[in-house]
């Protein structure tokens, strides 16, 4: 067993104690939905076709913004501030205005047309535990390589693979030795998907305002997914936006904005993904408590971008408890290429980020 | 495919779609609001996809669009009874908690559902729709809104937090045990 088979167990409600649809309980539900208003009842939702005005920014202002933004990178000199706030790379509004600046002059990235596929190409740190019993488990870290390939109509396929089973502790080596060293391999997975079974973000991307202020507004709502409200959820809809999307420069350019008003958002500067690149760190904690029952842990979310290109190269999480002090990287994900394809085995994206040849590789 | 334009045939053919979400969709509101209104909620739930039953995928679509609309469905009855209470209280945290009562009073998964409580509604929403509602990585991902990756990150970091939590409950408060030897990367120290 696993924790996930222990969360499953703890179903509250499990499917044999719900009424099935023949009992008088839910046909009563029945006779009291038809006898709303019928098929059309309701007004349509609008749908418009035309996505949101793009802005161009010139080639200089993009040199302007990669140049600043060069000037966190290891191996620059950085130079004293010669005015604070915005035009600062070394505070969050600066560097976050720097990126916004780069995001605005990047190309625009189009979805896939007909026969094409959006595809990304992501690594990261994955973990699996096994649960036996509260003082038998052990969790094994796994180097993980996911492709994702989408077309338009939500149809696509994704392949997993699994490769560098460590066990994360002498004490778990202990109790996978226990348990009769099992096989840790995980056999790779190709899987494809029909119509609208698949999505590349948020389904409202082409409608969301380019406005700052406005888009702000919205992400704090939760409007943009309908999600709860807090500095860390927005924190997380910022990465929802940047990550894999096809969003508009001028979407990710305001985006860049709305970061610098998340309370608890803070600049990590100088960061180093897992696999090597450079990039700019952005971080957003949040504390977790428990109920008090058990010591409460502080949650480190970081984002880290291209200085190049403004775009995510990274994301970690990192966790540390209370009671000891001890800080875990317990997650990382690499997006190494993304892009349109031509066909759902390609990996060479015609349009798009061209991977990681763009980042700033020390 | 949609489905074809109301007719003679409309409340028969949507009876059929009824009977074979009834129970995946009862299932999704009741884990998640409290019983007196959960028929309520459900029936708002195949109230929308009557009224906007041209827009309904045909199955087996139309099992993940009639998620998504009890998603909503769920959000907006927290919204209008935190509107009407007037409470600053969490109420997926009493959803969660006031579901346990009713259903699962096993005290040893009292751990796993109070750390449940503790997560962020997205988070926690990511893990039921896998653990509990039975949907794969992509299906949950496309209930949410967002990409299979932006999920998985949701998923992963929710698990860590219950694991961690159940582990340091069971362990009467030894020390956490889910330490990583992946190497920090170099971190930066701007302020």
């Amino acid at each position: 067993m696993n924790i996930e088979s222990l969360i499953g167990e703890a179903n509250p409600v499990p499917a044999a104690d719900l009424p099935s649809a023949d009992s008088p309980q839910a046909r009563a539900t029945l006779t009291r939905v038809l006898s709303a208003t019928g098929p059309g009842g309701l007004p349509s939702p609008r749908l418009s076709s035309r996505l949101v005005a793009r802005v161009a920014v010139g080639a200089a202002a993009a040199a302007v913004a990669a140049i600043v933004v060069a000037q966190l990178l290891p191996g620059s000199s950085p130079r004293p501030a010669t005015s604070p706030g915005h035009s600062d790379p070394r505070t969050l509004a600066g560097a976050l205005n720097a990126l916004s600046l780069l995001a605005a002059a990047q190309p625009a990235a189009h979805p896939p047309g007909p026969g094409q596929y959006q595809y990304s190409d992501e690594k990261s740190l994955t973990e699996i535990d096994t649960y036996k019993s509260a003082t038998n488990y052990y969790a094994v870290s796994y180097s993980e390589q996911r492709q994702i390939w989408i077309a338009s109509n939500g149809s696509g396929r994704i392949v997993e693979s699994f490769r560098d089973p460590r066990l994360a502790s002498a004490r778990d080596r202990r109790n996978w030795i226990k348990d009769g060293r099992p096989s840790l391999r995980i056999k790779p997975s190709d899987q494809r998907y029909g119509k609208r079974q698949l999505s590349v973000g948020p389904a409202n991307l082409y409608k969301l305002p380019t406005n700052p202020a406005r888009l702000a507004k919205l992400i704090h709502s939760g409007a943009v997914d309908g999600g709860p409200v807090g500095s860390a959820e927005d924190f997380v809809r910022i990465g929802d936006v940047l990550r894999e999307t096809a969003a508009p420069p001028a979407l990710r350019a305001a985006i860049f904005k709305v970061s610098e008003q998340i309370p608890g958002a803070k600049l990590l500067g100088r960061t180093t993904d897992p696999l090597g690149s450079a990039g700019i760190g952005i971080a957003h904690w949040q504390h977790v408590a428990h109920r008090g029952q058990v010591p409460a842990e502080t949650i480190e979310s970081v984002l880290i971008f291209n200085p190049k290109t403004s775009n995510l190269l990274a994301e970690e999480t990192l966790v540390t408890y209370t009671k000891t002090g001890k800080t875990s990287l317990t997650s990382w994900t690499v997006y190494l290429r993304s892009g349109v394809v031509n066909s759902i085995a390609s990996m060479t994206p015609v349009s798009g980020t061209p991977g990681r040849s763009s980042g700033a590789t020390t | 495919m949609r489905r074809r334009r109301g007719g003679e045939a409309g409340p028969a053919e949507f009876e059929r779609l009824y009977t074979a979400r009834y129970a995946e969709i009862a299932g999704y509101v009741r884990r998640r609001v409290a019983e007196a209104d959960a028929d309520d909620v459900i029936a708002h739930v195949f109230t929308v996809a009557w009224r906007k039953f041209e827009q309904v995928p045909s199955p087996p679509d139309d099992r993940l669009w009639l998620f998504g609309v009890a998603r909503n469905s769920v959000a907006e009855h927290d919204r209008s009874r935190q509107r009407r209470l007037r409470l600053h209280v969490r109420l997926a945290e009493d959803a969660v908690t006031a579901a346990s009562r009713a259903g699962n009073s096993d005290p040893r998964y009292e751990p796993v559902l109070t750390a449940m409580s503790s997560l962020r509604p997205a988070d926690r929403e990511a893990l039921q729709l896998v653990l509990w509602e039975e949907l794969t990585h992509a299906e949950a991902a496309s209930v949410l809104g967002c990409s299979v990756n932006a999920f998985e990150l949701r998923y992963r970091r929710a698990r860590n937090v219950v694991r961690d939590a159940v582990m340091t409950t069971t362990n009467q408060g030894s020390a956490p045990v889910t330490t990583f030897r992946t190497s920090s990367p170099a971190r930066g120290n701007a302020s």
